[in-house]
């Protein structure tokens, strides 16, 4: 038995050093799952012979955690909008030098200054999407145009609302007139309010297969992010998604250089071939989810460029606001959530 | 009275005594009818979790050419393996000094090695994470593997325990009258008895860390992303039938493993207790 656990350990440390990448250029990427196609990394590999590990997280607090013991071994970070600046102000993140991103120029003008890293300072925004919410059109009687709609008695049982606390909020706040990146401890305390006098009439917290659901019926009104719904959207004309007239949210999930990034070059490299119209329209195709250069625009196809859920029109993402880093409100924040969760 | 009627609470003894039988049946119901539904909509042909819409084998196709999570059971498997192989040697070696020998601080390592156990994985984890940065370690299989084993540890441990302190020590007293070393001893005599325990916490080890998302969290680095992570990742997109035709792969591989298994070790335990 000894030898045979010897063997067995010799065994696994081979397999481990077998698992270690070749010594090849290297480029590694900590990234949201299902927003960069594989498709586009096999091929920035095969234009760059650079070998790209791409990993994926699945919440910017799990990003923030791993970055802030040090040590991550990544070049490149997908944070979103507000985590950009909760990495900035920790210094994790590189100011970045556009004058090695040969295709900078091709990113839209309006986000080129966004309020979260006004003139792309610490992050080159990649993909974006809203906030919003989609419903079934056969269990409404007439277009859903307001968060109101998620507090209406009528849809008692019917109605689902994101499993995220930032999401949740937007909701409870908007809905009271508030802006969604409210750091007043009054507002929040109100929200919190709201989102537990709704409670009894949701059918859970969901941020899964709510698109499922709001696709099959069961659901009526589901609070959804609009990537998330996208497909059900094309399987289901049923389905429609809006951003509501309180405003909703806009996120960005952009690129950002880590200040102990190992192959910052490669890292640079790859910032560069993603702005491309051409992979950009890529992305856009096999995410269904819209990416910040414009003119990645006219080379999709049309039910894609003309859809609505990705590409809402300039007026009502100008209404939207972005979900920023609140600093210690976030407390306040936490604490209600917790106090919504543990109501009946 | 006629030949037909039943002693009073007839009906009341009939339920009192089926009862455990359906108490049985509906235990293996709860935990078996998930993995009904699971493996049922893995064959749907809808993208829907929740809607049945025809019969077809397209999500087990993506899900074996879906070279992310082909990649995340590779980095499982591995880490797996090896963390359950550490955890084993050392769970077994402390298992027997803690039962067999007597030396100072002896009960401090039976508790100290049982301690992962009751504390909550994501402050183990958590602690780990900065005592790792603090050490300078790069995150990956290693960091990856020493979190698994920390996890596992306690369970080795306790398996492997149980079973040397129900050995009998005259046989080792026989062997050693009988001119056997200690290393003899150990090797030909008590080792063999300890092995189904060992195999037990080898094949536990490996599955709690194959399960394992907490740890995997905060250990994992570059080019490491676990089976568990890689899912847990996708769930932002919503779910796709690809998941239960993972799950169902996952369960088929189990239930092989497990026959084969029981192929293997089931004559030899009927053996012994025929004795």
């Amino acid at each position: 038995m000894t030898n045979r656990l010897s063997l067995g350990l010799a065994a696994s440390t081979l397999a481990l050093f077998a698992a270690l990448p070749a010594l090849a250029e290297e480029l590694r990427i900590y990234g949201w799952a299902g927003e960069m196609p594989d498709e586009v990394l096999a091929d920035f590999e095969a234009e760059t012979g650079i070998d790209v590990t791409f990993d994926t997280f699945d919440s910017n607090e799990s990003l923030v955690a791993k970055l802030d013991a040090g040590g991550s071994g990544y070049d490149l970070v997908n944070p979103s909008q507000y985590a950009v600046q909760i990495l900035v102000n920790r210094g994790k993140l590189v100011e970045l030098d556009h004058s090695k991103i040969e295709t900078y120029d091709n990113i839209g003008p309006t986000f080129k200054e966004v309020s979260y890293d006004p003139g792309n300072k610490y992050s080159i925004p990649y993909v974006w999407g809203t906030t919003g919410l989609a419903y079934n059109k056969t269990c409404v009687d007439a277009p859903i145009t307001s968060w109101k709609s998620l507090f209406d008695e009528k849809y008692k049982g019917r109605v689902y609302m994101l499993d995220n606390m930032l999401a949740a909020y937007i909701a409870g706040l908007q809905v009271n007139g508030f802006s969604a990146n409210t750091s007043d401890p009054a507002e929040i305390e109100k929200a919190t309010e709201t989102l537990i006098a709704q409670k009894p009439m949701l059918a859970g917290y969901n941020s899964t297969n709510f698109a499922d659901l709001v696709s099959s019926g069961e659901a009526c009104i589901v609070q959804s992010w609009s990537s998330s719904v996208l497909q059900a959207i094309v399987d289901n004309p049923d389905v429609v998604y809006v951003l509501p007239e309180e405003g909703g949210t806009m996120w960005i999930d952009g690129y950002s250089i880590l200040t102990d990034a190992p192959n910052p070059d490669a890292a640079y490299k790859f910032l560069s071939y993603i702005l491309r119209p051409e992979v950009a329209a890529k992305t856009t195709e096999l995410t269904k989810t819209a990416t910040a250069v414009p003119e990645s625009k006219a080379l999709l196809p049309k039910e894609i460029a003309e859809n609505p859920a990705v590409f809402p029109d300039e007026a009502t993402i100008a209404n939207a606001d972005f979900i920023l880093d609140l600093g210690d409100a976030m407390k306040f924040y936490q604490d209600g959530w917790t106090k919504v969760k543990a109501a009946p | 009275m006629t030949a037909r009627a039943k002693a009073p609470g007839w009906f009341l003894r009939r339920v009192v005594h089926g009862a455990p039988g359906w108490i049985t049946l509906l235990t293996y119901l709860f935990m078996l009818l998930p993995f009904a539904v699971l493996i049922t909509f893995a064959f749907n042909a809808g993208k829907s979790t929740v809607v049945w819409t025809g019969f077809s084998f397209r999500w087990f196709e993506k899900v074996v050419s879906n070279g992310n999570i082909l990649d995340a059971m590779q980095v499982s498997l591995i880490v797996a393996v090896a963390s359950a192989a550490v955890s084993t040697a050392i769970g077994a070696t402390a298992a027997v000094a803690i039962t067999r020998r007597s030396f100072p601080g002896r009960d401090v390592l039976g508790a100290a090695l049982a301690a992962p156990l009751v504390l909550p994985e994501i402050v183990l984890a958590v602690a780990l994470l900065m005592f790792m940065s603090f050490a300078g370690m790069t995150l990956g299989y290693t960091t990856l593997i020493i979190g698994h084993v920390l996890v596992s540890i306690p369970f080795a441990t306790l398996i492997v325990r149980a079973a040397a302190s129900s050995l009998d020590p005259r046989l080792e007293d026989a062997a050693a009258d009988l001119g056997a070393n200690e290393w003899q001893t150990f090797t030909m005599v008590t080792l063999p008895q300890l092995i189904p325990a060992i195999f037990t916490a080898f094949i536990l080890s490996a599955t709690l860390s194959f399960d394992n998302l907490v740890m995997s969290t905060f250990t994992s680095g570059v080019g490491t992303t676990t089976l568990p992570l890689r899912i847990y990742s996708m769930l932002k997109l919503g779910i796709t039938p690809e998941i239960n035709a993972l799950g169902a792969l996952m369960v088929l591989a189990n239930v092989t493993i497990l026959l084969l298994v029981m192929g293997r070790y089931l004559p030899l335990m009927l053996k012994t207790n025929r004795r």
